[in-house]
């Protein structure tokens, strides 16, 4: 091994004194924006030129030795001179008596986090976007955990909120503020929709936060709509948020969803969904975690086929239990559903239209059976509750029983309402990772976004950290996966979501975890299709400004178009894990 | 369990054959609450299981689900 060795100058920076000490042929190979970390560009020879800023006691002694041999030079203050020279040079500057530091330029990151060049967002040298849009006059609304609105990300240059109304659902009755009343209240740190989560936050800078030192949003030039969700009445927050838009182009993003549903688009907030999207009114709504969580059963049956499933129930944070399973399957189909208890008891489900209540212990157990009127299926429900404080042993050890009396069709699908209620006991052949896009994701008026890997490594107060099971590119592992139940393409696309830094709400709870909040930086890393959502949110504000009348089958055409396929990915034109493709925001645009 | 005065929000929606606006006005009827026609054929509201059974003849209610933020656990 060869090993060459070179002197740095004392009052030059150490990437300065390394790339002086570089042949002019190797400077000229580096010259790439972020070798080294320095800003490196040509001069009109063609020559690789540095830039460096020059702290000095004269800058007129700093001007005159340059003389000729510089390409560049600005006086930035009574004592700094921004320079732009060979490297050489520079490091030739630091012998001047009269100057006392040079130091090269670095390259900022300039955008959101290492999301954005992956949807194609790339910064050029000076950090300026890649295309125009950035989407001026397009409303983005946000359903969420609230905001922190004293967060830089939300306001504009000159330091206004760019938000335009709030709705607050969580008082009683619900409230709306504007601007001003947002403006006056949050001058104090504080104020209506304040984000005790840090969910909503870190989604709505993602999808439209302003320049904030080296992080961006997707669209930092739209307005905000802003909704802080009970997560119950949803369908009123979106409709909310259209009826504000007006005529405006709007985009809304839903990080949010449950399984409590037949996930076969019929639902009635996934048909409202269909109602109220038209030419300039896009819904965006992340896919669903749920991929590994066991939730989800399903399988084709045939006559007298039987099977069970144990389950345990997981205990809430108020020490109950309480879940719901529902299974589905078409109307010309018979199955009988049975639940049999940790200590052996069965239930059987009464006939059709009918629905049974028995206790066991402090448990409470409900099982029915009904006509889904929506698609023609029959839906069989089982409760199980806990009034009371309930042991370890009572939660564990519960089990399904399936039994296929007729099928035509023969398919069963059965979920959880969502995670963290109960799981299906693995090993078993009909636990299934498909089919966990959950609702509204899996209706036909929005669009659906699953998460792949943008980063690995992030800086947080606790140091720096890792995802060692994660592979840049590869699909999210715990990103939900498709077709719906009556087999539609969705997820649409992909996005990144993991580890996605945007911003921090100062009082949330997830300012305290040190290993993903960097308080300093009021700067959070967060993980989910909640994350992957807001970006294609804000890509959607983007394709609106520039034709303002998109409507989702527009919006989906030109995805179609323009999304990144690559080894990950594979070929074809759809697949269940990322739907068409990755996003790719400037090749939309251009589609 | 919950009682037939428990109230619960849902989504409502005419049968065929009968109107939004006989919706509404059988809801305030029924003592409902946060009556709000969100779309046509969509009617948001508070009520009563008993007060909202009154309108079984004329509409479906669904019941509203909880959702949760997407973020793995």
């Amino acid at each position: 091994m060869a090993t060459e060795a070179f002197r740095l100058q004392p009052k030059a920076s150490i990437s300065l004194g390394v790339q002086a000490a570089r042949s002019p042929r190797t400077r000229a190979r580096l010259a790439a924006p972020r070798a080294s970390g320095l800003t490196a560009m040509a001069d009109d020879q063609g020559r690789p030129t540095t830039a460096a800023l020059v702290e000095t006691r004269d800058v007129n002694a700093v001007t005159d030795h340059l003389g000729d041999a510089v390409v560049e030079v600005e006086q930035l203050s009574p004592s700094i001179l921004s320079v732009q020279a060979d490297a050489s040079v520079l490091v030739g500057l630091s012998a001047l008596r009269e100057v006392r530091r040079v130091q090269s330029k670095k390259l900022a990151q300039p955008h959101l986090d290492l999301a954005l060049p992956d949807i194609g967002l790339r910064a050029d040298e000076l950090g300026a976007r890649p295309v125009p849009e950035d989407g001026t006059d397009v409303l983005i609304g946000i359903v969420d955990s609230g905001f922190d609105l004293s967060h830089p990300m939300f306001r504009d240059a000159g330091g206004r909120l760019r938000v335009e109304a709030l709705l607050d659902q969580t008082r009683t009755p619900a409230a709306e503020f504007t601007t001003e009343q947002l403006e006056q209240a949050w001058a104090g740190g504080t104020g209506p929709g304040n984000d005790e989560d840090g969910h909503g936050t870190h989604v709505a800078a993602i999808a439209a936060g302003s320049r904030f030192g080296a992080l961006e949003g997707v669209a930092p030039g739209a307005r905000l709509l802003l909704v802080k969700t009970d997560f119950r009445n949803t369908d009123q927050a979106v409709a909310w948020v259209f009826a504000k838009a007006g005529n405006r182009p709007c985009v809304i993003n839903l990080s949010l969803g449950h399984h409590f549903g037949a996930h076969d688009g019929t639902d009635v907030e996934e048909r409202l969904h269909g109602q109220l999207t038209g030419p300039g009114k896009i819904i965006v709504i992340s896919a669903g975690n749920e991929r590994t969580d066991d939730l989800h059963i399903g399988a084709s049956f045939v006559p007298q086929q039987t099977d069970e499933v144990l389950f345990d129930l997981q205990r809430q944070p108020d020490g109950q239990a309480f879940t719901v399973l529902t299974l589905w399957h078409a109307r010309e189909d018979r199955f009988t559903i049975s639940l049999r208890t940790p200590l052996g008891d069965v239930i059987t489900e009464p006939a059709l239209g009918n629905g049974s209540t028995s206790t066991f212990g402090a448990a409470s157990m409900t099982v029915s059976q009904q006509r889904y009127q929506p698609s023609n299926l029959i839906q069989h429900q089982i409760e199980v509750e806990f009034g009371a404080q309930a042991s370890n042993n009572d939660l564990r050890g519960w089990s399904v029983g399936i039994r296929c009396r007729t099928a035509s069709i023969g398919r069963l699908d059965g979920w959880f309402l969502n995670s963290g209620y109960a799981t299906f006991r693995r090993p078993h052949p009909l636990i299934e990772a498909a089919r966990t896009v959950g609702l509204p994701a899996t209706g036909a008026g929005g669009l659906t976004v699953a998460s792949h890997v943008s980063r690995t490594t992030w800086h947080a107060d606790a140091g720096n950290m890792s995802d060692p099971d994660s592979l840049l590119g590869r699909s999210s592992v715990f990103s939900s996966l498709g077709p719906t139940r009556d087999g539609r393409a969705k997820p649409d696309l992909s996005a990144p979501g993991q580890r996605l830094q945007a911003a921090l709400s100062h009082e949330s709870r997830r300012a305290g975890d040190t290993r993903i909040a960097s308080i300093g930086d009021r700067l959070l890393a967060l993980a989910g299709t909640s994350m992957s959502a807001p970006m294609v949110t804000g890509a959607v504000a983007l394709l609106l400004q520039q034709k303002p009348d998109r409507d989702i089958a527009d919006i989906q055409s030109v995805l179609a178009r323009s999304v990144r396929r690559d080894a990950h990915t594979g070929p074809a034109l759809w697949n269940p894990i990322y739907g068409m493709g990755k996003l790719d925001v400037v090749a939309a645009l251009r589609a | 369990m919950p009682g037939p005065h428990d109230e619960l929000d849902v989504l409502i929606e005419p049968m065929p054959g009968h109107t939004i606006e006989e919706v509404v006005q059988r809801l305030h009827d029924a003592g409902a609450t946060n009556v709000d026609v969100l779309a046509p054929g969509f009617v948001s509201a508070r009520g009563t299981r008993e007060g909202l059974r009154s309108l079984e003849s004329i509409a479906i209610s669904h019941p509203k689900v909880e959702k949760a933020p997407r973020r793995p656990r």
